[in-house]
Formats: structure tokens, C-alpha cells, sequence
């Protein structure tokens, strides 16, 4: 391990990935912005890969998916569009902040908790190394299919008052995410015919139709910017703001450190990946923390600290099922397999073995990653934050060149833009009527994955699966949750029921 | 100052139009155009019936045909002159990551070696419909040589027994060949925890879990479990990484991945620990050599003549059938139209990466060294043949056994 | 979208915006949830398992919310997550319904000039015109954001990345023209 960790560090800090670092960090930076993402890195990283020293192109890979991860909230926060699969859970508390004119508060605290949670994902990585196969063997597919499940099932109990439409958009979020090739026999399901709708429902037309048009809309038809208060503060471009939201973030340390052992956690669950990580650690943050069920939601800057945290902690988690079992523990480690049998190396045993010095390099860029970009985001968030005063008529058609192009690009194809404005139109809808919209995207994401384990679990275990003790671990935690989730429920009904009795006494 | 604003916005959008129309990309689906002229070829020379080798040796009896006269030789194909400075496109029907995408990018790689220096690869993924969009692409590109890419199985397999894709004729699109045509070896491996032998799979009182894909990816068990055997194929696994981790943690008791290089590559303690109990081979059976490094010696049945199975002629005929069937995966084409010189080079350059030391290698890392088998274009047209030539009903059973008969087609 | 329920009269409420959108929405998950189980009867088990446990498990909310929704005559739009709800717009409608007609508008035909003339004119061209139009731009600040658009397009996508764009119906128009 020793010698590793020194051939790791010398390889790693030689000039090739640092100047790789290097070009990818702007580009980083930018592609958080972008919504819809930008400069496809991956994709020219893998065009170049059999030409690359692994030694730069697999650092350069992680470094950008860990970056890319520390600026995407940038968006969630801003525009209330999530940025990202992982960052849907920052919009509940982060949107709100900006709209207060906290949006420099709510970048700082993300930011601290982003560089936190990516060293504590790093760090669990390293500890884990030497045992990662085992751990991995003992969880099977009836432990991933129920942690698919509970990270469908917790957002829509998060929908405080609304859980009835909270759990019938989830259940709506699941039918049509059913839609296309199953995966269990290949048959084609529910496509009315259309050829499109063979490979399901893609993402980035949904996620953006359903957050970005209403969202974008709001602002046009209202005629306001984002920051409706402290205008004056967010022009002015202090870093006070900035340097508040860190210091919250470390009075609620714990919580970071909690959430971040969640994402790292589920991360290693082969193909969950940060969506339901930041979830379930939003949950429990909301069902742990004093005060929450009556906070979050309205702008409580721990309801941005969790599921950022939690974001970045799954970058080390997510790397154990790609690299020790040559199984994608998410979209972007599918490309970061590709790249190693690009670039010649054998994923598997060998990974702790002839190329461990490979794979601590790569848990150290994640902790780089963090380390070069969050202070660079720092920096410039107070001028990041401005973006929240820009007037809507200048904001609403820039933003919308950036999606479409963006969307075009997933799969060069105009069905995704046909999609996109029919998801946008429902998303208008859904937000007009108070049906929560995350639950659809969420079961848009883990919908193979929970259909898939299902039917492994119940073909492969049957009913004993209910006598493994991993699984009953799992299924207590979701009852937990769920009872957790009914109780906040019932509590926040009984306080806005007494807050409209007040109200209406007065 | 509102009639110049207008003005202005109107000349703006002009130029822009005219800008965008004159040079606004190119439709990943192009529209056919007619055939681009090929290096220019002289009258043909009737070809010559094949002569003694040097050796004295020759492939085919040689004869006294006579060769005109006036025959003139056919000049060189310039391939610098042709692919020089150009981009092939290499289409595959999968995300960026994707099985296929990987398998596109090694052999572009490869490619690279063998073609003029200034040719570029680059590959486009144009994923959906399971990959028949981007069978489309590559059945309506220009019939230039600068379009190629693999087939998904499905498709392909789907027009060999059933022939319903439009403008997919496996005559006149040009076969470039398959490197997991002909597998090396294969061999069907139980868990010692579960049983030792045949006769205790038979004991056991239930059936044998084995993972796969999806129908038709294991066509051998398939069939046994149909006719009586001991096997239940469990569906939905992602992939040969996914398999071996569930057979590993117990999930599974049954697999084919246990081959030299997959059981090897991932779980090289399985060997070691002597816990896989061979069974059968399903098409041919995996070096002597290997079997004893399982602890088994002794000659590795067929899975046809493991006692206890009873088998129907008529299965029996659809089965071998559906066996070469499943053999007609990542099969790389050309368009049709490319003018023949265009294909030879083709060929010859294809023939060179499929044997590529470097390739291999590199399929061997992404797990397809157990499936290596160069097939050419000859060899997957006598299978579709002779599948079309089945009787109907016979026919009707290969499409069932081969898991494309329920694909939704055009 | 707050509303003065005791202000309207039972058929006024059942006319309401308020309540014909939510019942638009519930008509859109039933027909899904409908069409999904009509179609699963010609699929394997595999196949069908998780899509009707799916409707089995939503119908009952489905139904809950069509009974709520009948009962009380309006929707709820406080009750939701990541949401701050919209915004008070105008006091007068006509401003709010032009800013829509605006959106929509704009919106639709950036999506169809795309169809109609491709990327390369409508992004730049939809950019420049908002931006004078609606945002009284000038339009030399105006065609900047429009060059950076069109240099990510022809040199990051194009260039680079060999990405294709669309092929603007108007040049297949021409081509088929000038093949006739």
C-alpha cells in the first residue's frame, strides 16, 4: 500500500494530469453553469483515450466528474433548474434562499459542504479499499432493489401536505418510466406506436422540460428576477454572504459528516448513484434536524447542506462497483469504464493489485478536485450570485438557447426537443396545481433499477429474501422512514392547520 | 427609429437564414444520394480461375482457362488518395459508454493503424430504439466507405430468420465480418457449494438458477430447461460483470462465465478455490488445459449428450439452427452501393484489424477474449441462407428460441 | 394560483381554472395508467410485474385525489415541495396573459424555427431577436450572446466533437426542389 500510495503520488503530480487538471477546470466551471451540460468532457476524453497515458486520462475523468459535481448546484440554486441528477434535493431550500437574496449565503454553505463531503468520500474510499469486494458481496439485489425503492418513495414523502398527490406522482413518475424495452424480456411496452419511445423516456429532456420551463416561466410572466429582496447586497457582491453560508456550514458539521457517509454508502450500491443519495440524506436531514419540518422548504440553509454533501461523498462511493467489479455505479462511471478498457486496464482484482497505485490516484483527485475548484467557486460566487438579479427578459432566452442546445445534443435527435416542450408543458401544469414534480424524475432514474432487482430478488431469493439480515436491515430503515415521514406529515398539517386558526382568529 | 430597428432585425435574419441554410449541419439520418465516383476503373478484365501457387499448392484444381488477350490489370486503389484527410464515421447505436460504443472505439483505434495516416475515426452515437436508429443511419448513409459500424445481434439476427426491416437486405449491404463470431470454447459451470456433478444437479429437487440478459442470450439452457432440464434462467442482469458478481455472493448457481477470461479477469479465486464443477459446452468446448486447471479431467460433454435429456428432432433442427443465429452479433457493415474497390480495401484493411494483436488484447480487457472468433462476411451469409431455407414452421420455432420474435420492427 | 372560493358559485367552481387544470392532470395519469394496463396484457411477466403493481399501487391515490378534488372544488397548490409556488404577476390580467402569450410565443418558435431552418439559425437568430424585442437590447450587445452560441456549435460540437445537427426542413424542401 505504501509503495502504491507513492508511485500513486508521483505519477499524479507529475506536469501530464496536472496540466490536465488544469484544462479541465475552467471547462469544469463553465459546464456547471451550462444547464444541460455544456462541453461534453467525457465524450472527448473517450474520442482521445486509447491515445492518453492512463496515468492522464483516468484522473483527468474523475477530477472532471468530481468538479463537475462541486459546480453543479450553481443552477439548482440560481435558476431553481437542477443542474444535475444530484442536485434536485439543493432547489427545496437553495431556490428559496436566492430568491430571499441569500443566494451568495446558500452558494457558500453548498460549497464547504461540497469540499467536506468530497473528502469524506475520498476518505471512505481509501478505508474501504482493502475490503471493497467483500462489502460489496454481502449486498445482493434484493437489498438494491429496496434502496431503489426508498429513494422513490422518499421524495414523495417529502411532500409536506401533498403526500396523496406526492405518492400518486411517483406512482405516475414509474408508469411512464416503465415505458420502452424491458428490461427483463425486451419486450417494448406502452410505446403507442412511436419508434422514439422504444428506449424509454430520456432524462434531460424530462428533468429540464419539467424544472426549467415553469420555472423560466415564472419569472417571465411575473416580470421579476430571481432575487425579489436584498437586491441591493447581492449587486453590491460582498463576500459576506458567502462567508456567512460557510460558517453555517460548519456549525452543522455532524450533519455534513452525516449525509456524507449516506452518500458514500449508496453510492457503492451498483447503478443507485447520487440521485437517491442526496435524497435520502436531504430526508434524513429533514427528519433528524431540530425544527426542519417546520423550516425546510422556506429557504433553511440545512436543506442545502445535506444534499450537497451527500452529492460529493458519492464520487468515491460510486468508484467501487466500476472499478473492483467492472459494474457502472452510475451514468458517468459507465463512461469511466469505457475509459479504462480504453486505455487498457483490466477493471476487477487488478485494480487492488498490479494498478493500485491507479486507483489511489484516483481517490486523491477526487480530494483535488474539491480542493482546486471549491475555492475557485468561492471566490467567485458573489459574482456568480448576480446572476439572480439579471432581468428575466435577458435571462429567460439565454438560458433557453443553452437547454435546447444542450438537449438536442444527448442524443441528436428532435424527439428530445418534441419531448422537452411536452414535459415543459406538463411541468407548467404540475407546478400550477402543487403536484411535486421530483418524483417523476427520480422514478424516470431508478426505474430500471428498480424494476430489474424486483425481479432478480423475487426469482432469485423468493421469499427468503426476508430472511436475510442486510435485507431486514434495509426494510427497517424504510419503515423508519416512512413512519418518520407520515409523523412530519401529520405534525406540519397540525401546525398549518393552527397557523390558519390564528389567522383566522386575528 | 422603429422602422430602422425593424429593418435592421430583418437583415439580420437574412444573412442569418441564408448563413444557417448554406452551411446548418448534417441530418444524422442523411437522405441517400447517388453513388460518389469511385477511383476510375478500366474496362474489366474477366476474372482469372485461380492458378497454382508457387508452392505447387492451390485451394482450387487449376484449369487451362485462357486469359484474353486484351485483359488490362486493374490499377492500384489509391486508398491515400481516397480516405486521405477524410472522417469515417463509425455509427453505433449506444450512448457514449455503452457495450457497443466501447467495441466501436477499439476498433476505430485499431483502424487507425491500417488506414492512411490522415484518416480520421470518430465515432457517433446515435442511441435509441435499440439501436435501430442507428442501424438506420448507417443503412441510409452515402455509399461512399466513409460510413460503417457495427449491428446490434437483435437486428440482425431478426432479418436473418424473419427478413421484415425495410431496406435491410443482408445480400446487398456489404458484410464486413465479426470478431465474436466463433467463440474459442465455451463451458456451463456449476457452484461446487450447490452440486459436484450432473447426476447431482439431477438430485438436487430443483432447478439450476442461471443469470442472463434476456431471451435468447443462452440458447443451450434455454432449451434444456424447455425440454425438461434442471435450469431456470433468471433475466435482467446488465451484463457478463453483473452475472459473475451475483453467481459470486450465491445469487446465482449456475454460469457460463467461467471461461479463461472472464471467470479469470474478475474472479481469478474462483479457480483457485476449485469452486466451479464443470458440466457441458454448448458450442465447443474449451481447451484440456483450462478444464484441468478446474479440476476436471476427462473429455467435457455437449450439453446434447448429457443423459436425462430428451429432445424432439424438429427443436432439435431449430435448435442448431438458433445456435448459428446467436452467432451473428457485432456484426460490422458497410452501406450499400460502396463501389467494389472501395469494399476490397475495406476488407483487407477490416481482415487486419480483426487479427490485430492490439485488439484482441483490448477485447480481451472488455471481456469478449472467451467470444473471440473472427467471422467474415462468406461465413454469416451461409448461415442467413441456410436459416431461410428452413421450413416454416421450423423458422417460426428459431425466431421463438432466439428471443427477436416479439421485436417491434420499422 | 389562490382563489376566492366562497366568491364563486358551485358551477362557477366547477369551471374554474383552478379546478378544470387539476382535473386535466388527473385525466392525463388515468389515460396513462389506463393505456399502460390495456397494453400489458400482451406482455410477459417480466414485463408486466412492475407496471401493474405501479397502477395497482397508484389507482387508489388517483381515485383519493379525484374525490378530494370534487368535494372541496379546488386544487392546492401551497401543499408542495421544491416549489415557492407562482408568483403574484400583475394585478392586471391582460399584462399577465400577453407575457404568456410572450412565452409561449417565443418558446414555440424557437422550437419550430429549429424544425423549419436548423440550429445554426434559429438559436442566434431566437437570442438576438428576444433580446431587442422584449429586452430592448441593443443589437450590438444582443448578437454577442448570439456569436457565443454559434461558436459552441460550429467549433466545440461541430468541430471537435464531429456532433451533427439536424437538417432544417426548408433545405429538404430545396433539395427535393432541385432534384425535381
Amino acid at each position: 500500500m505504501w509503495e502504491a500510495s507513492v508511485s500513486a503520488a508521483q505519477q499524479l503530480f507529475s506536469p501530464g494530469p496536472l496540466i490536465a487538471f488544469a484544462i479541465i477546470t475552467p471547462i469544469a466551471l463553465f459546464n456547471g453553469v451550462m444547464i444541460a451540460g455544456g462541453v461534453p468532457v467525457f465524450i472527448l476524453l473517450l474520442s482521445f483515450a486509447s491515445q492518453l497515458d492512463p496515468f492522464i486520462a483516468l484522473p483527468a475523468a474523475v477530477f472532471y466528474a468530481a468538479a463537475n459535481d462541486a459546480t453543479e448546484p450553481i443552477p439548482s440554486i440560481l435558476i431553481g433548474v437542477p443542474g444535475s441528477r444530484g442536485s434536485q434535493a439543493t432547489i427545496i431550500d437553495g431556490y428559496p434562499m436566492a430568491r430571499q437574496g441569500r443566494a451568495g449565503e446558500a452558494l457558500g454553505a453548498v460549497y464547504l459542504s461540497s469540499l467536506i463531503g468530497g473528502l469524506v468520500g475520498a476518505a471512505c474510499l481509501m478505508a474501504v479499499l482493502p475490503v471493497a469486494r467483500e462489502i460489496l458481496k454481502v449486498f445482493g439485489s434484493a437489498e438494491f432493489f429496496l434502496l431503489g425503492l426508498l429513494g422513490i418513495a422518499t421524495v414523495a414523502l417529502l411532500s409536506t401536505g401533498a403526500m396523496v398527490k406526492g405518492l400518486l406522482t411517483a406512482a405516475f413518475g414509474l408508469a411512464i418510466a416503465l415505458i420502452g424495452f424491458s428490461p427483463i424480456s425486451g419486450e417494448v411496452r406502452a410505446d403507442l406506436g412511436i419508434g422514439y419511445l422504444w428506449e424509454g423516456l430520456p432524462l434531460v429532456p424530462m428533468l429540464l422540460g419539467l424544472f426549467a420551463i415553469p420555472e423560466l416561466a415564472n419569472l417571465v410572466v411575473s416580470n421579476t428576477s430571481i432575487a425579489t429582496d436584498r437586491l441591493d447586497e447581492v449587486l453590491a457582491g460582498s463576500s459576506g454572504d458567502v462567508k456567512k453560508g460557510m460558517r453555517a456550514a460548519l456549525r452543522h458539521k455532524w450533519l455534513i459528516v452525516r449525509s456524507s457517509l449516506i452518500g458514500a454508502f449508496v453510492g457503492m450500491m451498483p447503478g443507485l448513484g447520487a440521485v437517491p443519495a442526496h435524497w435520502i440524506a436531504y430526508a434524513q436531514a429533514r427528519q433528524t434536524e431540530k425544527g426542519a419540518s417546520e423550516t425546510f422548504g422556506t429557504g433553511d440553509i440545512r436543506g442545502v447542506i445535506a444534499p450537497e454533501a451527500s452529492n460529493n461523498s458519492v464520487d468515491g462511493g460510486v468508484l467501487v462497483p466500476t472499478l473492483f467489479f467492472s459494474i457502472p455505479g452510475s451514468p458517468q462511471m459507465a463512461l469511466i469504464l469505457a475509459m479504462l478498457i480504453l486505455v487498457g486496464i483490466q477493471p476487477g482484482p487488478p485494480m487492488l493489485d498490479q494498478h493500485l497505485d491507479l486507483t489511489i490516484a484516483l481517490v486523491w483527485t477526487i480530494a483535488l478536485a474539491n480542493i482546486i475548484v471549491v475555492p475557485i467557486v468561492l471566490r467567485f460566487a458573489p459574482l456568480i450570485a448576480r446572476v439572480t438579479i439579471i432581468p428575466p427578459n435577458v435571462l429567460f432566452p439565454l438560458v433557453m438557447a443553452i437547454i435546447v442546445i444542450g438537449v438536442f445534443q444527448t442524443s441528436q435527435s428532435l424527439g428530445d426537443l418534441a419531448l422537452f416542450a411536452i414535459a415543459g408543458i406538463l411541468g407548467l401544469f404540475m407546478k400550477a396545481y402543487g403536484w411535486p414534480r421530483p418524483p417523476i424524475v427520480i422514478a424516470i432514474v431508478l426505474a430500471e433499477v428498480v424494476e430489474k432487482y424486483l425481479w432478480l430478488s423475487v426469482n432469485t431469493y423468493g421469499w427468503t429474501m426476508f430472511q436475510r439480515p442486510q435485507f431486514i436491515a434495509i426494510l427497517v430503515v424504510v419503515l423508519i422512514a416512512a413512519m418518520i415521514g407520515m409523523r412530519v406529515q401529520r405534525n406540519a398539517a397540525k401546525i398549518q392547520a393552527s397557523q390558519a386558526d390564528s389567522g383566522s382568529e386575528d | 427609429m422603429r422602422v430602422y430597428r425593424f429593418i435592421s432585425i430583418a437583415m439580420i435574419s437574412m444573412v442569418l437564414l441564408a448563413f444557417g441554410i448554406a452551411c446548418g449541419g448534417e441530418d444524422p439520418t442523411p437522405t441517400p444520394k447517388p453513388a460518389p465516383t469511385a477511383t476510375p476503373v478500366p474496362a474489366a478484365a474477366p476474372t482469372a480461375t485461380p492458378v497454382p501457387s508457387s508452392s505447387g499448392s492451390s485451394s482450387a484444381a487449376p484449369t487451362a482457362t485462357p486469359v484474353p488477350p486484351t485483359a488490362t490489370p486493374e490499377p492500384k486503389f489509391d486508398a491515400e488518395a481516397y480516405f486521405g484527410n477524410k472522417t469515417i464515421r463509425v455509427i453505433t447505436g449506444t450512448s457514449p459508454g455503452g457495450g457497443y460504443d466501447v467495441f466501436s472505439r477499439l476498433v476505430s483505434a485499431t483502424a487507425e493503424k491500417y488506414f492512411p495516416e490522415s484518416t480520421r475515426f470518430v465515432v457517433q452515437n446515435l442511441p435509441g430504439g435499440g439501436q435501430y436508429r442507428g442501424l438506420r443511419a448507417l443503412l441510409d448513409a452515402d455509399p461512399d466507405g466513409l460510413t460503417t459500424g457495427p449491428v446490434h445481434s437483435r437486428w440482425f439476427q431478426r432479418q436473418a430468420i424473419v427478413g421484415d426491416i425495410t431496406d435491410f437486405d443482408l445480400e446487398k449491404i456489404y458484410i464486413l465480418g465479426s470478431p465474436t463470431f466463433s467463440p474459442r470454447g465455451d463451458v456451463f459451470c456449476v457452484d461446487k457449494k450447490v452440486a459436484s456433478s450432473w447426476e447431482e444437479v439431477l438430485a438436487l429437487g430443483r432447478p439450476l438458477l442461471m443469470g442472463a440478459a434476456g431471451p435468447g442470450n443462452e440458447p443451450a439452457v434455454e432449451f434444456m430447461a424447455k425440454n425438461g432440464g434442471p435450469f431456470k434462467l433468471v433475466y435482467g442482469y446488465g451484463g457478463t460483470s453483473e452475472i459473475m458478481a451475483a453467481f459470486d455472493r450465491g445469487e446465482l448457481d449456475f454460469t457460463n462465465r467461467c471461461g479463461p477470461s472472464t471467470a479469470g479477469r474478475l474472479f481469478p479465486e474462483w479457480a483457485e478455490e476449485g469452486r466451479l464443477v464443470p458440466l457441458f459446452y454448448e458450442k465447443k468446448p474449451v481447451s484440456s488445459d483450462y478444464l484441468a486447471t478446474l479440476g476436471y479431467t476427462g473429455k467435457l460433454p455437449s450439453f446434447l449428450d448429457l443423459p436425462g435429456l430428451t429432445v424432439d428432432p424438429k427443436q432439435l433442427e431449430a435448435l442448431q439452427a438458433n445456435l448459428l443465429v446467436t452467432d451473428l452479433s457485432r456484426v460490422f457493415i458497410l452501406p450499400e452501393g460502396v463501389p467494389a474497390d472501395v469494399r476490397k480495401y475495406w476488407q483487407d484493411q477490416f481482415d487486419k484489424i480483426m487479427v490485430d494483436e492490439g485488439f484482441i488484447e483490448s477485447l480481451g480487457i472488455a471481456g469478449y477474449t472467451d467470444d473471440y472468433g473472427y467471422g467474415k462476411s462468406g461465413e454469416m451469409l451461409d448461415i442467413v441462407r441456410r436459416v431461410r431455407d428452413l421450413d416454416p414452421s421450423t423458422r417460426e420455432l428459431v425466431l421463438e428460441m432466439s428471443g427477436v420474435g416479439k421485436l417491434v420492427v420499422n | 394560483m389562490t382563489t376566492s372560493d366562497s366568491e364563486k358559485t358551485n358551477s362557477q367552481k366547477f369551471l374554474s381554472v383552478e379546478f378544470l387544470g387539476e382535473v386535466v392532470l388527473l385525466a392525463v395519469v388515468g389515460a396513462v395508467f389506463a393505456y399502460m394496463l390495456w397494453d400489458s396484457q400482451e406482455w410477459g411477466t417480466g414485463a408486466w410485474l412492475l407496471p401493474r403493481i405501479t397502477i395497482a399501487f397508484g389507482i387508489p391515490f388517483w381515485a383519493w385525489r379525484i374525490v378530494s378534488l370534487f368535494r372541496t372544488r379546488i386544487s392546492d397548490p401551497d401543499a408542495q415541495i421544491m416549489d415557492t409556488g407562482f408568483l403574484e404577476a400583475d394585478a392586471d390580467n391582460n399584462v399577465v396573459a400577453k407575457r404568456w402569450i410572450k412565452l409561449v410565443g417565443s418558446t414555440a418558435g424557437l422550437l419550430v424555427g429549429i424544425w423549419l431552418f436548423g440550429f445554426h439559425v434559429a438559436v442566434p437568430g431566437y437570442t438576438i431577436l428576444y433580446l431587442m424585442v422584449f429586452a430592448g437590447a441593443k443589437w450590438y450587445w444582443a448578437i454577442l450572446p448570439a456569436i457565443f452560441f454559434e461558436g459552441i456549435m460550429i467549433f466545440i460540437y461541430g468541430d471537435i466533437l464531429m456532433a451533427e445537427w439536424n437538417t432544417p426542413l426548408v433545405v429538404e424542401w430545396w433539395n427535393a426542389f432541385q432534384a425535381n
